[in-house]
């Protein structure tokens, strides 16, 4: 079954995308965060958030406080699984909002491949302007890596 | 007679180590009292027991606590509470750790306001007697004191209306829509017994939500310094080193382990006397207003409450 699992929560979603790699817990895993609907992928090393490896890889996108107490980073996590390594309160990330998959950007942290869509209104910016120097977004079908910053572009 | 300062600070924390190391070390902080689940600490500059109670568990404000002249100044503020129409009691001595007899208020915006006129003395680190100009012990950024907070309200010119009336606040400065329509988007208020530019803001935002508390501090250098250590902590800086046009203040606004926001603040503010006028700020101008530099406002600065 496909879906999106956080802390012991699974849903059913449209079978849009598939994981390729498990949960691991090591060091050396680099979880791949997908942003939709860029279709942009940047890669999470070690215990990084979300937040933290798209900062990384020098992409901006509506956040707060960074610290999980205000939830202006919450986005859609459309697919995957993130854990929580700090306290979050219910009242920035209440289990209902759990359960529809909303997920903390500044505090999660994927433990498998994941994919996330950017809360309505939102977009992704690139502080990194030579990452993807010609386009807003990946030319479709081609593939490229940039290892200076991370990011990659979309294989399909 | 009336209101002297805002006295003390209750903050939710989610890790209330983090929140240790964060306003100890880096503010620079003393822990005096801790107790499963909460510390109590005070700057070196501060004369009282604490001013900042942190308590693990959630985000966000407990209460504040203003210290006030005499125990007829509680009377007449609960009798005058009431009558506007807020909640009222009483909390009873040592409620609140090293506290007296105080008076609670809820107010319309659904903030917890505590009153009270007696906190144990404990003196600050250079003391009384010929002292010092600062502790050679001192931490971090070396925060002075405690100086205001800024709390969010669904109608600010209610909350003003209503420190105006019932505790004898002043309105040093506001925000309005327009002169000619001057519905209030923000408020900074001093305190009658104050010298402070102001005790209390209250800006536009949904009810019981905390926007900032500040810490004062000597001058821009030590704005620049406190950046510096912010740097060196990796603490989330929100906007600064730069200066407000409201207070004419100078700045930086910060976040604590947990997301709640805090400021460090300096400079030559406007002053404040009763025969001065409310200096007024447009709408138009509110960017200048809040960030004098920018011109503009950051979508944090009316998004980011706890």
């Amino acid at each position: 079954m496909r879906g999106v699992r956080e802390q012991g929560t699974m849903l059913t979603l449209p079978a849009t995308l598939t994981t390729t790699r498990r949960p691991e817990e090591g060091r050396d895993h680099m979880p791949e965060v997908t942003i939709l609907p860029d279709g942009l992928q940047v890669t999470a090393a070690g215990a990084e958030t979300v937040l933290k490896a798209l900062s990384r890889a020098g992409l901006k996108y509506r956040v707060g406080c960074k610290r999980g107490g205000c939830g202006i980073c919450k986005v859609q996590l459309v697919l995957g699984e993130v854990r929580y390594e700090r306290p979050v309160a219910e009242s920035v990330l209440s289990d209902d909002e759990r359960v529809e998959g909303i997920c903390l950007s500044c505090r999660a942290v994927p433990i498998t491949n994941i994919a996330i869509e950017l809360q309505e209104g939102d977009r992704l910016r690139k502080v990194l302007g030579f990452a993807y120097p010609n386009s807003a977004q990946p030319p479709p079908g081609r593939s490229a890596s940039n290892p200076a910053t991370g990011t990659k572009e979309r294989k399909d | 007679m009336g209101v002297m300062r805002l006295g003390y600070v209750h903050l939710r924390v989610t890790d209330l180590e983090e929140a240790r190391d964060h306003y100890s070390n880096t503010l620079g902080m003393e822990v005096v009292h801790e107790e499963p689940g909460k510390l109590h600490l005070k700057c070196w500059d501060e004369w009282d027991h604490h001013s900042l109670v942190l308590e693990e568990g959630g985000v966000g404000l407990v209460k504040v606590g203003y210290k006030c002249s005499s125990e007829d100044d509680l009377v007449d503020y609960e009798k005058r509470s009431s009558a506007f129409g807020a909640t009222t009691g009483r909390f009873s001595r040592g409620e609140n750790l090293t506290v007296g007899d105080g008076v609670r208020i809820t107010l319309p915006s659904e903030h917890t306001v505590e009153l009270y006129t007696d906190m144990e003395f404990s003196g600050t680190e250079t003391g009384s007697i010929n002292p010092e100009a600062w502790p050679r012990n001192m931490r971090g950024v070396g925060t002075h004191w405690i100086d205001h907070c800024l709390i969010a309200a669904e109608d600010p010119g209610l909350i003003e209306r209503f420190f105006q009336e019932c505790l004898d606040f002043r309105t040093a400065e506001k925000v309005v829509e327009t002169m000619e329509h001057p519905e209030v988007i923000g408020t900074w208020m001093t305190a009658p017994e104050s010298h402070a530019a102001h005790d209390l803001a209250v800006i536009k935002g949904p009810n019981a939500k905390l926007h900032h508390f500040a810490y004062h501090l000597d001058d821009w250098n030590a704005i620049l310094r406190a950046a510096d250590i912010f740097s060196m902590d990796d603490v989330p800086i929100d906007i600064g080193p730069t200066r407000h046009g409201i207070t004419r203040g100078e700045t930086v606004y910060f976040f604590d382990p947990s997301g709640n926001r805090n400021e460090v603040f300096a400079g030559l503010e406007h002053r404040v006397q009763k025969d001065f006028p409310t200096i007024n700020w447009t709408a138009d101008q509110l960017g200048k207003g809040i960030f004098y530099h920018d011109r503009e406002l950051n979508e944090r600065f009316t998004t980011v409450f706890t």
